[in-house]
């Protein structure tokens, strides 16, 4: 068959223009739609970040309380008041740095929600001022904790972030909607960012306390196991499972790194008005499972 | 890679190794640390202080400043800490754990001592 390619040329030209026409004028209701999947995946995401700090801050607490209780037995006494004091210090504000970033993180959900909302009812011009205000604070939490966890971001990622807010004129129509969208632009896609970097180091505090919980396990599987007048009972192989399955756990840490630049991606997308098929609920079960694992692990350990 | 990121960095690593000098130290159980001598077991505890003391500066001394006594150590923090883990890697005998670690501590604490 002889095949015109003048003809094909042009058919192929008028159907990019069409996909274009489209997408470009994605009506409300896409919008809508997209703005409703996003939220959903945002306040998700959120809940497991909260969850992770939450799980955190119990965790240092209480392993900070474990040594302590391990050296009281060793310390002559007029050397614990002082070692009690001391490790109050340094810990204080440790709890207080993790628990801002909690904060921040609740904020961000709140935020989710409030666009969901936005989503949920018919695009209402007035509807935007409960987010705007979220959006103030998010950003002023995002210049608190850039100041004190002393983050700076290289060219790249400056560059990416004031990006943003020009890749939300494309998509949104509504006036006010549009407006609030433009000025969140940067500071979520700036909190998503802080997110990956501090995520990075609240995954090796409970790598780290999660490596002492396994420890212990195994300490106390092994002297129970070495001792022949310890009566090896059904508690002893369940602690024994335990230890063994739950030890790949913490390796899932790594995947809400991934799932906070997945977000950032989403967040892009969701602004550029194309459409998203990633998802982050299978990287959020993995997370989920570890926090699961290093909540009950303590109890075993007890 | 900015300098600011650069002390991130070297602060990161140090607290890394204080991590896992510190996990050798709780690796030990309560029943050998029973058999050592008084004096030992109050060594064993007082590195564990001091090792959780440090770590815990270390990481909120993200939250300021550096200043520069502090600055000019860093790299010597960093160094002491890899050679103190390196030697513990292949130590299992309580004792040799804990002498090793007191040999290196005092250079450790010293330089984390002069963030103010």
């Amino acid at each position: 068959m002889k095949i015109n390619h003048v003809f094909v040329v042009k058919q192929a030209v008028i159907i990019l223009f069409l996909i274009g026409l489209v997408s470009g004028c994605a009506g409300p209701s896409q919008t809508i739609k997209r703005g409703d999947e996003f939220s959903a995946a945002g306040i998700t995401y959120s809940d497991t970040v909260v969850g992770l700090l939450d799980v955190t801050i119990d965790r240092v607490i209480s392993d900070d309380s474990d040594i302590l209780i391990r050296q009281r037995k060793r310390l002559p006494e007029d050397q614990l008041a002082g070692a009690l004091n001391e490790q109050d210090q340094e810990l204080v504000p440790l709890v207080k740095m993790i628990g801002s970033f909690r904060d921040s993180t609740r904020k961000l959900k709140a935020y989710f929600k409030a666009l969901q909302e936005l989503s949920g009812s018919k695009v209402d011009e007035e509807a935007g001022p409960a987010a705007g205000e979220l959006v103030d604070s998010i950003n002023s939490a995002n210049k608190t904790i850039k100041k004190s966890e002393k983050i700076v971001f290289n060219d790249k990622e400056k560059d990416a972030i004031s990006n943003l807010a020009s890749l939300a004129t494309k998509s949104v129509k509504a006036k006010k909607i549009h407006a609030l969208i433009e000025r969140s632009a940067p500071v979520i896609g700036e909190q998503l960012l802080l997110h990956e970097k501090l995520l990075v180091r609240i995954k090796k505090i409970l790598e780290d306390s999660y490596q002492i919980e396994m420890n212990n396990l195994h300490n106390k599987i092994r002297l129970a196991y070495v001792d022949k007048n310890h009566k090896i009972s059904d508690q002893w192989k369940a602690e024994r499972k335990t230890w063994v399955t739950t030890q790949f756990f913490v390796q899932s840490l790594d995947n809400s790194i991934t799932a906070s630049k997945v977000m950032r991606e989403k967040w892009e997308v969701f602004l550029s008005g194309a459409d998203d098929a990633e998802s982050i609920a299978l990287l959020l079960a993995d997370v989920n499972k570890f926090l699961a694992a290093a909540r009950s692990l303590k109890d075993v350990e007890k | 890679m900015t300098d600011n990121n650069a002390n991130l960095e070297t602060i990161e690593t140090s607290i890394d190794n204080l991590r896992k000098m510190r996990r050798k130290l709780l690796s030990i159980d309560e029943e050998t640390l029973n058999g050592l001598e008084p004096s030992s077991q109050e060594e064993w505890a007082n590195n564990l202080r001091k090792i959780t003391i440090n770590i815990n500066k270390l990481e909120t001394a993200k939250l300021r400043t550096l200043n520069q006594k502090f600055k000019d150590k860093e790299q010597e923090l960093k160094d002491a800490t890899e050679d103190l883990k390196n030697d513990l890697v292949s130590l299992n005998n309580a004792i040799q754990v804990i002498r090793v670690i007191s040999g290196g501590l005092g250079l450790i604490t010293n330089i984390v001592g002069l963030l103010k």
